[in-house]
């Protein structure tokens, strides 16, 4: 995995380089900000010919390792205005890695109007014109690509929202089921691959040879204790399978900090309608997919196949951001009609979780009321079809709260908040502030440590510890997110750690290298800090390390408090 | 007294018939611990991973007042951050013993 394409759009043309200097030994997050902080200027139009997307696999992507298949996309933000990287599963990143891709980079700006694909193969990486893929959802993009290509061809792609360049527009990439239902949803990657002329990526690796391992007994061996505690522990091995990311819903609202009505209490009361429990019920009795791999090489299997009254088709890997978005937060408890939000922002290319906190500002504002289903699927369209309404919830929550004189706006660094309270688990509060990513909660996730009582004791409802628990969080998830790893190994990595040392030894293994835990957690430094320089560079500063002023003042109901971490420590968590 | 009891996933079988989504209200004496609603539950003590009491952690120990919410879950949807810390021994707390 040791080759970079660099594809010009200006110009039209693919080159290829070798890894080298500063990119080496780094992969998925690592490289892609690594590759963002030297070549893109922080202060460039995040749509313009400057800005630069990357695409990388992981250090573990393409060998046997399990849950090794995910791919990390970056670039400056047009949503943020700072460093991206957004992670996303399917069936792309292994496929790259077996071809040898370490990295593809896209640069430059097209002739306007000119939309093009990229064909990735054993033959190279090549260019082809793609102006009848003008305006396709992702659903009907990939049947057209899949008949014209293979059926089992690994694609990337955006929808009509990122041809409009709109903020919160995705990028979409196949699932093992060949539809286009995993996501690089959050910070508009859609917009940066519109904005460079470029509506889908087609990859194959048929004829690749196998990964080099440079100490297979080590790789082996290692492989094997990881996924021993993948399976020995109950989440991974029982609840997400069986549950899906949703087994989360029934905690988080107990707990009191699942987001309701835009963030105004921390528990809903239709949460049993759209529970993991509600959903594997109605999943189960209809035919679907309760259990379901997703992703290439992963044997927790979160995913899902939802589907209606009569058993056909709705949608695939229905989550708990997505379900939370625009459920409880659009005080909307009907799981039919989430399943069909799912479906529709998947198809347009929109972020699930920004478009949840968008519907539900726009239900603060009275566009809608809040539990209008049908009211927030047809904002949905508007957004697709780009109609001047549509092209205000397009581009974010942050931007429809300007639009309509709204004070509570869930966001940090303009990105909209996910599935959890910051007023009560104030840990993830510390994260969405902190994250050089914005709101952000894959960056630090400190949701369980907060409300698991077992050994040290981080109490959820109060500041103490909350610093040094999302730090140490967002150290160790930034050097996951390097190595192609699904962040669910957290799971078992927090009770069993003969994970993390399996993780470890597969590095060694792969790699010919020697690295203790201390130099993950030194990796995980590095990249951040390379992040927070970036985001410095781009004109940020500690005070938009903040929480919108709603939370420090607003109690959230049931447990009434505020936000109580106080921001000289929250300029604490990047001092290391 | 009286308290309402909510019991998640693998753990709903051990409610009441009639409850429903494992929710439901249950009789109890003052001063009854989560323990003795877990045994009389009839449910196994290993198979309550997480205790969360009106809302806010809890454990076995804790002693029940009227009117209190009483949520468990199984070992699937509970998960331990501690074990990521423990690499960065710096960032250690103390165990309780």
């Amino acid at each position: 995995m040791d080759r970079i394409f660099r594809v010009n759009m200006s110009s039209l043309k693919v080159s290829e380089e070798k890894v080298s200097g500063d990119y080496s030994g780094l992969g998925g997050r690592g490289l892609t900000s690594m590759v963002v902080s030297k070549e893109v200027p922080p202060l460039c139009h995040p749509i313009g010919q400057h800005n630069k997307l990357v695409i990388t696999p992981g250090l573990l992507t393409g060998t046997t390792a399990a849950n090794s298949g995910r791919l990390s996309i970056g670039a400056k933000s047009p949503l943020t205005g700072g460093i991206k990287e957004s992670n996303v599963g399917g069936t792309a990143a292994t496929k790259l890695a077996r071809l040898g891709v370490a990295a593809i980079i896209i640069e430059g700006k097209p002739e306007k109007g000119k939309l093009y694909g990229l064909a990735v193969s054993k033959d190279g990486v090549k260019l082809f014109p793609a102006d009848d893929l003008k305006g396709l959802g992702n659903y009907e993009l990939v049947e057209k690509l899949q008949a014209k290509y293979d059926k089992k061809t690994a694609i990337i792609s955006i929808g009509p929202a990122g041809e409009m360049k709109m903020a919160m527009a995705s990028i979409a990439v196949t699932s093992t089921n060949g539809y286009p239902s995993r996501h690089a949803g959050r910070g508009g990657m859609g917009a940066v691959m519109g904005s460079k002329g470029l509506k889908a990526i087609v990859v194959d690796d048929t004829g690749a040879e196998k990964v080099a391992i440079k100490n297979p007994d080590l790789f082996k061996e290692a492989s094997q204790k990881f996924v021993k505690a993948l399976r020995e522990h109950p989440v991974t091995s029982e609840g997400l399978p069986k549950y899906g990311t949703n087994v989360l819903a029934g905690v988080i609202n107990e707990a009191g900090g699942y987001p309701t009505r835009n963030f105004s209490s921390g528990r809903f009361e239709g949460t049993d309608k759209i529970s993991g429990e509600t959903m594997y019920e109605v999943i189960s009795k209809r035919g679907g997919k309760t259990t379901h791999s997703g992703c290439t090489t992963c044997i927790i299997q979160c995913s899902n196949e939802y589907v209606d009254e009569k058993g056909k088709y709705i949608t695939s890997g229905l989550e708990y951001e997505t379900i939370w978005a625009n459920g409880a937060n659009c005080g909307i408890d009907d799981l039919d009609a989430i399943a069909r939000i799912d479906r529709l922002c998947d198809d347009y290319g929109f972020d699930t979780i920004e478009m949840g906190c968008t519907i539900g500002v726009a239900m603060e504002a009275g566009v809608k009321e809040f539990g209008d289903a049908k009211g927030a699927i047809e904002l949905i369209h508007e957004a697709g079809k780009g109609t001047p309404l549509g092209r205000i919830i397009g581009n974010g929550a942050g931007f429809t709260g300007k639009a309509f004189g709204v004070t509570r706006v869930p966001v940090v660094k303009n990105q909209g908040m996910p599935a959890y309270e910051p007023r009560a688990i104030q840990g993830i509060g510390v994260t969405y502030a902190t994250s050089t990513m914005g709101a952000d909660h894959t960056a630090g996730y400190a949701t369980a440590t907060n409300i698991m009582k077992v050994g040290g004791y981080v109490d959820p409802l109060k500041p103490d510890g909350q610093v040094a628990l999302s730090q140490n969080l967002q150290i160790t998830t930034a050097a996951v997110d390097s190595a192609g790893l699904c962040l669910f190994i957290a799971f078992p990595a927090l009770d069993i750690p003969e994970c993390f040392e399996g993780v470890i030894g597969m590095l060694n293994g792969r790699y010919g290298w020697n690295l203790t835990a201390d130099d993950v957690a030194a990796l995980g430094k590095k990249i951040l800090k390379v992040e927070r320089d970036f985001n410095e560079r781009a004109g940020f500063s500690n005070l938009d390390d903040r929480l919108p002023e709603f939370f420090k003042e607003e109690k959230l109901p049931p447990h009434n408090l505020t936000f109580l971490v106080p921001d000289v420590d929250l300029d604490k968590v990047f001092k290391f | 007294m009286q308290i309402t009891v909510k019991l998640h996933a693998s753990l709903r079988p051990y409610g009441r018939s009639d409850s429903k989504d494992g929710f439901f209200p249950l009789e109890t004496s003052k001063k009854t611990t989560v323990r003795e609603v877990i045994r009389e539950l009839g449910i196994p003590p290993e198979k309550v991973r997480m205790i969360l009491l009106n809302g806010r952690g809890a454990d076995s120990e804790s002693v029940l007042s009227n009117g209190d919410r009483l949520a468990l879950f199984p070992p699937e949807m509970a998960f331990n951050m501690y074990v990521a810390i423990s690499f960065r021994r710096d960032l250690n707390h103390q165990k309780k013993s």
